[in-house]
């Protein structure tokens, strides 16, 4: 007993050896996937994460795509299995002729799977330590941390990677042994020759397939939130790999269909061999090209995404520091005007002390009180939800909320030079992120005011935002400190932001007189403020490039992975199939096919399909961009335009990565069929 | 012992200006082993013609060369020395780029194993060929229409490979073979596969095709299907070592002195008496 054991595990290695052009790049894919899985699930717990400002939203984000990736390793594993026993099921059947029985068959497979897995997972998992310290070091000197050096080992996520790895080895495993004891032993020996049968109620699949399609993409489109959106956009995205898989495989099985009945191109040396061998093998096909186009739209979301943080930042950065110095202090809502100019000139005289014994010019200054609150927006009333601040984010509708400024007219006209009046119940209003359409407002019962004008781009109050990234300023005649409940042990927020005329460089004084003022202004009146803030742009601009240097490295990390994973993935389709269709070429070069005629075929071959998932990821992208658009609203962006602009860059970049790939791909299939 | 039935041979060349449809001339081909070590002569030198509308049959037992020899005919391999004409084509002087279409235009093949493609339909299958050659449909329609009422498989085109019995596929290939209307029809072992009735029936339909006008050569160590043949050419340690021609004999008479034949040159007598 024990001896037919070892023979099992020698027959199972020399199995692997034998077969290493194909189990190489599958032992590397699953060496890949692992280590990928563990870097996303490790890197969630690295601390530096919490440092970083949209720590919190990023680990959620890599957290669902740590599970994303555990589905798509499944996927992938057991497609490119699936080629793998299906190029050796002859073999197996060679092996049962000779007398070993299914059993023993199995007991092989198990074998091999044990070989192959191990050496994978216990690999993966190594290279995931060193990569994601790497990763982590890298990360580190983007946010100008001193990094840990010393390798951590996240236990839970070894625990995490190991237990899904020897899942999804069992469930591989198992589906191969299955299907290699319902053959018989004729079977065995010429299972390469029969061809697929189309998927049954064909018609009813499509039908669902864009029923689940549509429900995802109106859903993409539709949500509103930001916060929920990360959540149910993973449920979207599910939703659609579901759909396009459906689509793909019944598509690609009719599209094969009516071309055949069209003789006239069916008949054509380009297009026969290319389009029956895909009618032969057309639900594996669909289920190729569904992967790669489910691959193409991460990787475009990936590349998009980070790109536009890329472009974008210096915009968004103007947009948060629209002055040199960018100073605040709340004062006590209870203060009336008079209390609160007292504060207000002590603060500006202590600037200008500075500024003028140094002759220098303060100049583009915004000198502004704005009383602010986060409300919920609700048929055409505003009001107070005290939700709002502990939220759920995904049970709660948050939708409707919006962070709600009033700014006098008084400052409006100074700030802006014009000569605004407005009567008590008139505003004029200036909304960000969103519309909330309506002429006439309600706040909390209180307060009515009809929309007198829309403005753009008055003013954006920088950093108000809960994140959420809908905003709307009131401008209004008197600010509704009294008439107004929300209000009541609140205070407001005076902004005195401006730039500084003059030779300045290395002028100590200078550049921390804001600072000196506002500690003065502290504590001068303590009792009567409720913070005091004071921000210089040229300080800023490390910290701020260097966070957004981080998220466009994970960015950049997670586009490699899923374009490695890409390149993975048309590599063994080729390989694979290349395999398969070797004896094909070879009968037919007898036949009289020349290697022209191959190339046409195989070129062929490549337009009837490569622009397909292309496509249809695109398609997925410009349905998912309200989507991303929103997420990256929670981080910061908000310039729709530089958006744009980087998702048509990635099109078009990885349009040309992938015919770059595809071409060198195809070109090993080539070499394999010729 | 007649070998030589030299008078049926006459009467074929009554009708004035057959030309030789191939002529294989002083063909040798040596294998050498991967380190140049041992040098192996498959064929020693091996001439013959084929006149058009000639059934031929080659035997000889395996390794005598007879499939290399084919190879060799079929432009699927180069000879060492020597040359083959395919009508007034020398295949030598063909170049290689063009030799598949070549092939495609002048020989049609017959495969023991048949070599049907099983991505395709029959129909397909059948009409590959001429898909190549960039036929219009109609055109391939119209010769698949006659031939299929020729072969019996009328009702099979629209089946695959793995569906139909092998002799149905073998009948497939040989529409294969014929759609193209080719100068010569290559076959090797084309009963090899195929039970007692099915090689009955392949037979018959090489014997129709042939008496319509088709030159057929065949590589065979079937007694049964050589008898079928007008002429056949023995092959031993790669030269032909004798022919013998069907003359006015019927298939059984004629496979009388095939075997005989055979059991001659095996045990070694034949050469002697030529």
């Amino acid at each position: 007993m024990k001896k037919r054991f070892g023979f099992s595990w020698r027959l199972a290695a020399t199995g692997i050896k034998k077969n290493s052009k194909l189990y190489i790049p599958y032992i590397l894919a699953e060496i890949g996937m692992t280590a990928v899985f563990y870097i996303l699930y490790a890197m969630s717990d690295i601390e530096l994460l919490s440092a970083m400002g949209g720590g919190r939203t990023l680990k959620i984000v890599l957290n669902l795509g740590s599970f994303v990736m555990a589905i798509f390793s499944l996927g992938m594993l057991f497609y490119t299995n699936t080629f793998i026993i299906r190029t050796r099921i002859k073999e197996f059947g060679l092996y049962n002729i000779l007398g070993m029985g299914k059993r023993n068959i199995a007991g092989l497979l198990v074998a091999e799977t044990v070989i192959s897995g191990g050496l994978s997972i216990l690999t993966g998992i190594a290279a995931g330590l060193i990569l994601s310290k790497l990763a982590e070091i890298l990360l580190a000197a983007l946010l100008g941390v001193t990094p840990n050096y010393a390798l951590s080992i996240d236990l839970p996520g070894i625990g995490m990677t190991l237990l899904l790895f020897l899942i999804i080895n069992l469930l591989v495993m198992l589906k191969s042994v299955i299907k290699i004891c319902r053959l018989n032993t004729i079977d065995l020996l010429k299972n390469e020759k029969t061809g697929e049968k189309p998927p049954k109620a064909g018609v009813l699949l499509a039908v669902c397939g864009f029923i689940i399609l549509g429900i995802a993409y109106y859903m993409a489109v539709s949500i509103s939130d930001p916060l929920k959106a990360i959540l149910l956009f993973f449920v979207a995205v599910i939703m659609v790999i579901v759909a396009t898989y459906i689509l793909f495989i019944v598509g690609s099985v009719t599209i094969c269909k009516l071309l055949q009945k069209k003789k006239g191109y069916y008949y054509k040396t380009e297009h026969f061999v290319s389009l029956s061998t895909m009618s032969f093998r057309m639900k594996r096909n669909g289920a190729g090209l569904a992967l790669i186009c489910i691959l193409s739209t991460m990787v475009l979301v990936m590349i998009a995404s980070s790109s536009c943080m890329y472009f974008g930042k210096e915009t968004m950065f103007n947009e948060r520091y629209p002055r040199l110095f960018m100073n605040e202090i709340g004062i006590k809502a209870e203060l009336d005007k008079s209390s609160r100019d007292i504060i207000e000139n002590r603060y500006r005289t202590l600037c200008n002390e500075i500024i003028e014994k140094n002759n220098a010019a303060a100049t583009n200054i915004m000198d502004m009180e704005i009383l602010w609150s986060t409300l919920r927006f609700k048929d055409g009333e505003f009001s107070v939800d005290e939700k709002i601040y502990s939220y759920d984010a995904l049970n709660d509708d948050r939708s409707d909320i919006w962070d709600v400024c009033f700014i006098s007219t008084e400052d409006y006209n100074s700030y802006t030079g014009e000569n605004c009046v407005l009567n008590d119940n008139e505003a004029i209003c200036c909304e960000y992120g969103d519309r909330f359409r309506a002429d006439k407002v309600r706040i909390n019962g209180e307060l009515d005011y009809t929309i007198k004008e829309r403005v753009e781009d008055f003013y954006r109050p920088g950093a108000v935002s809960s994140s959420l990234g809908k905003i709307v300023v009131f401008i209004v005649n008197k600010l509704p400190l009294e008439d107004s409940g929300i209000f009541q042990g609140r205070y407001i927020r005076w902004e005195y932001n401006f730039d500084i005329l003059g030779n300045i460089e290395d002028n100590s004084e200078i550049a921390n007189m804001a600072r000196e003022a506002g500690n003065k202004v502290c504590e001068e009146f303590e009792n009567k403020l409720v913070y005091c803030l004071g921000e210089r742009r040229d300080e800023a601009v490390e910290d701020f490039f260097a966070l957004y240097g981080g998220l466009f490295f994970i960015g950049c990390i997670l586009s490699f992975i899923f374009i490695s994973a890409l390149v993975m993935m048309l590599y063994y389709r080729q390989i694979s199939e290349g395999y398969e269709d070797r004896s094909r070429f070879e009968i037919m070069q007898k036949i009289g096919m020349t290697d022209a005629d191959i190339r046409r075929s195989i070129n062929s071959q490549m337009k009837t399909v490569f622009y397909m998932p292309l496509l249809a990821a695109v398609v997925h992208l410009c349905f998912a961009f309200p989507m991303i658009y929103r997420c990256l609203i929670v981080i910061g962006i908000s310039s729709l335009s530089s958006l744009l602009t980087a998702a048509a860059v990635s099109v078009a970049a990885f349009a040309i990565i992938y015919t770059i790939v595809y071409k060198i791909t195809s070109n090993s299939y080539y070499k394999l069929v010729k | 012992m007649i070998l030589y039935q030299m008078s049926g041979d006459k009467r074929l060349q009554k009708e004035k200006e057959i030309m030789n449809i191939l002529t294989v001339k002083d063909i040798t081909k040596t294998y050498t082993t991967r380190f140049g070590g041992n040098r192996v002569e498959a064929l020693k030198g091996v001439s013959f013609d084929v006149e058009e509308g000639e059934y031929l049959a080659i035997m000889g037992e395996s390794g005598s060369g007879k499939t290399t020899l084919l190879n060799i005919i079929a432009s699927l391999d180069k000879p060492t020395t020597g040359s083959i004409k395919i009508g007034e084509n020398d295949i030598s002087k063909i170049k290689d780029k063009d030799l598949a279409a070549f092939r495609r235009d002048n020989l049609g093949f017959v495969f023991q194993e048949f070599n049907l493609l099983d991505t395709f339909s029959l129909e397909d299958n059948i009409y590959l060929p001429l898909v190549l050659s960039g036929c219009e449909y109609e055109e391939m329609e119209k010769r698949l229409n006659s031939l299929a009422k020729l072969l019996g498989i009328t009702e099979l085109l629209k089946k695959y490979p793995y569906e139909v019995s092998g002799g149905q596929r073998q009948r497939a290939a040989v529409a294969r073979a014929l759609i193209t209307e080719p100068k010569l029809i290559l076959a090797d072992e084309p009963t090899g596969a195929l039970d007692s009735k099915s090689t009955d029936e392949l037979l018959r339909l090489f014997g129709t095709i042939n008496k319509s006008g088709q030159t057929i050569l065949m590589v065979t160590h079937s007694v049964k299907a050589a008898s079928n043949a007008n002429r056949v050419l023995f092959i031993k340690d790669g030269v032909v070592y004798h022919q013998i021609y069907r003359g006015n004999q019927t298939n059984e008479q004629f496979y009388q002195v095939i075997s005989e034949t055979l059991t001659m040159l095996a045990t070694g007598n034949g050469r002697a008496e030529l």
